[in-house]
């Protein structure tokens, strides 16, 4: 079938331009028509095909304006990225995250989670004023799954062995955020920053990750100890400072503070 | 809340600047983007939810591109074939009732018999997007739950105080908060949740868990009975957007760039010089060739078979 003079045909009906009977002609013509019919059908799903490239095209102007008015990209944000609705998870995170039963039994867990937070060894680095800020894993977190690598991963990290901890998430083919946050955690107090900040990063670049403010701050954390005078740390530290709302506020803060007080 | 009083786009001016040109349309959209105090009260409600920064900002953007939508449908209701870039003739006097037609369709709140603010609007359809979102997506869900696990101080304490108010054991109290967990993803999933404070809407299911324990697989929720088994529409409806869209990104992808951009730039209403001139065309002539040549190309990927199976979804 050609579909050329279909196309034109089609095209000046949808653009009104035919004149009165040419139209009248079109019409009848279509019902008569299944090739026309479908001709005319493909070419209003064509019309919307091509409308989501000016519909992308118009989100790619929201987020650069957006990134103008901030001045940076902040640590949130990968805006160039237009999807909203987050990757489905992976393997391995549905391996213990995805039983809501477990997480019901993870709950009553947490109040430990929250001593831990205050109890917890802070890593010993050369620097351990920024160490001290660090946000460490909670305890939640660390339920065992059906992967063998993984249920290994966490007991060497649960002992402190990094390296091993390392060594195991490392086998698990497919990587999502939580083995990521594990790895960039387990750097760290290897005090290994510019892998842990790595790793952080790889979070932040995938949207809808349940450890994206964690990693953030960690990020922060971690650049600031390779360099205190990253700009893109210290930019991204005030903002936190200056949003209340932000759950990394009050240490931001404070943290902001105890820098000044070193200057 | 904030109200409109600190955004400075009245509705009719947003309104004729979406219509004029392509842009007028994108100042009065990048002040929006750029507006401190909507900004804020919007990542603020997101997170309520449980959301991200990043999440706030893309609803933000799914809002704004459903807006030009509809008040260009609203405008032109009699156009064959609209796109993001359809606009008045610049000849043609816009016409004020038309104006308060659109501007009444769209911001008005019957319940209230008042206009919404800016903030209002965009708050009520960021609340609307994300619940829907959190139907259909496992991912968002489980960020949710997160979001509810993680607070184990003030949240768990209150549901758990109110629990042994009302005569509760310690354990019994903690059952209701685990049984609560179990229920949640559940209602986020159906028909419950229309945004908001999520770790609230947590504490109500939790309580009336305990006031219908005799039925504590469908509990109801305050001024919500039976919503659960209410047959949702719109939820389908979605999912069948997303399954086109799934589809027409597929075809699309297997056009080269060039023809892409071909047709994007005529979609949006330049000129073959302009579009030549952009896309990389000898002339004019050869970029209006290329632009038939590449929407022929489009309809050829188009199974339509498949197009028809996701009506039917």
């Amino acid at each position: 079938m050609n579909k050329e003079p279909y196309l034109k045909r089609i095209e000046s009906y949808f653009e009104e331009q035919m004149s009165v009977e040419e139209k009248q002609n079109f019409e009848s013509e279509l019902k008569s028509s299944p090739e026309l019919s479908e001709a005319t059908e493909k070419y209003k799903i064509s019309r919307q095909a091509i409308d989501l490239l000016s519909e992308e095209a118009l989100r790619s102007k929201l987020k650069d304006w957006r990134k103008k008015k901030n001045g940076i990209v902040t640590i949130n944000e990968p805006l160039e990225k237009p999807v909203a609705i987050p990757k489905p998870a992976t393997k391995v995170r549905s391996m213990w995250s995805n039983s809501i039963r477990k997480m019901a039994v993870a709950a009553s867990f947490i109040l430990l989670a929250t001593a831990a937070y205050f109890l917890i060894d802070a890593p010993t680095s050369n620097d351990p004023l920024l160490a001290y800020f660090y946000a460490p894993e909670g305890d939640e977190k660390l339920r065992s799954g059906g992967n063998p690598d993984w249920n290994l991963a966490i007991e060497e990290f649960n002992n402190k062995n990094y390296k091993q901890a390392i060594s195991h998430i490392q086998e698990i083919k497919s990587s999502n955020d939580v083995t990521e946050f594990y790895l960039g955690q387990s750097f760290f107090y290897l005090k290994d920053y510019k892998s842990a900040k790595e790793n952080y990063q790889k979070i932040l670049d995938r949207p809808g990750s349940s450890y994206r403010e964690e990693a953030g701050w960690n990020h922060i954390v971690t650049s600031l100890l390779i360099d205190r005078n990253d700009e893109v740390a210290n930019l991204r530290l005030d903002r936190i400072r200056a949003n209340s709302r932000e759950s990394f506020y009050a240490k931001a803060k404070e943290l902001k503070k105890q820098l000044r007080m070193e200057e | 809340m904030n109200t409109s009083s600190t955004i400075e786009t009245t509705y009719d001016e947003l309104i004729f600047a979406i219509l004029q040109d392509e842009a007028t349309r994108d100042d009065a959209l990048k002040k929006l983007t750029q507006h401190d105090t909507l900004n804020e009260e919007i990542v603020a409600c997101t997170k309520l939810m449980g959301g991200t920064e990043n999440d706030a900002f893309n609803l933000m953007d799914d809002v704004l591109i459903d807006l030009v939508k509809s008040i260009q449908q609203l405008a032109f209701p009699n156009k064959k074939i609209l796109n993001l870039n359809s606009f008045f003739d610049k000849e043609e006097i816009k016409p004020a009732p038309l104006i308060k037609k659109i501007r009444t369709a769209i911001f008005f709140d019957k319940n209230e018999n008042k206009e919404k603010t800016i903030v209002e609007f965009f708050i009520g359809k960021i609340k609307k997007g994300w619940s829907d979102q959190l139907r259909i997506n496992e991912d968002l869900r489980q960020q949710v739950m997160n979001f509810i696990a993680k607070d184990q101080t003030d949240l768990k304490r209150r549901i758990v105080g109110k629990m042994k108010s009302l005569g509760h054991t310690n354990s019994q109290a903690e059952d209701i908060y685990q049984q609560g967990f179990i229920q949640l993803e559940r209602l986020l999933k159906g028909n419950s949740y229309h945004g908001g404070d999520v770790k609230g809407f947590f504490r109500s299911l939790c309580i009336n868990l305990k006031l219908n324990e005799r039925r504590i697989t469908k509990p109801d929720l305050p001024g919500e009975s039976h919503h659960l088994d209410k047959h949702d529409h719109s939820m389908e409806l979605q999912m069948v957007k997303n399954e086109q869209k799934k589809l027409l990104e597929n075809w699309l992808s297997q056009l080269g760039e060039k023809c892409r951009q071909t047709l994007q730039l005529w979609n949006d209403g330049f000129s073959m010089k302009e579009i030549a001139e952009k896309a990389g065309h000898e002339n004019a002539a050869k970029a209006a060739l290329a632009r038939f040549r590449c929407m022929g190309k489009l309809q050829e990927l188009i199974d339509f078979q498949s197009w028809k199976k996701t009506d039917l979804a």
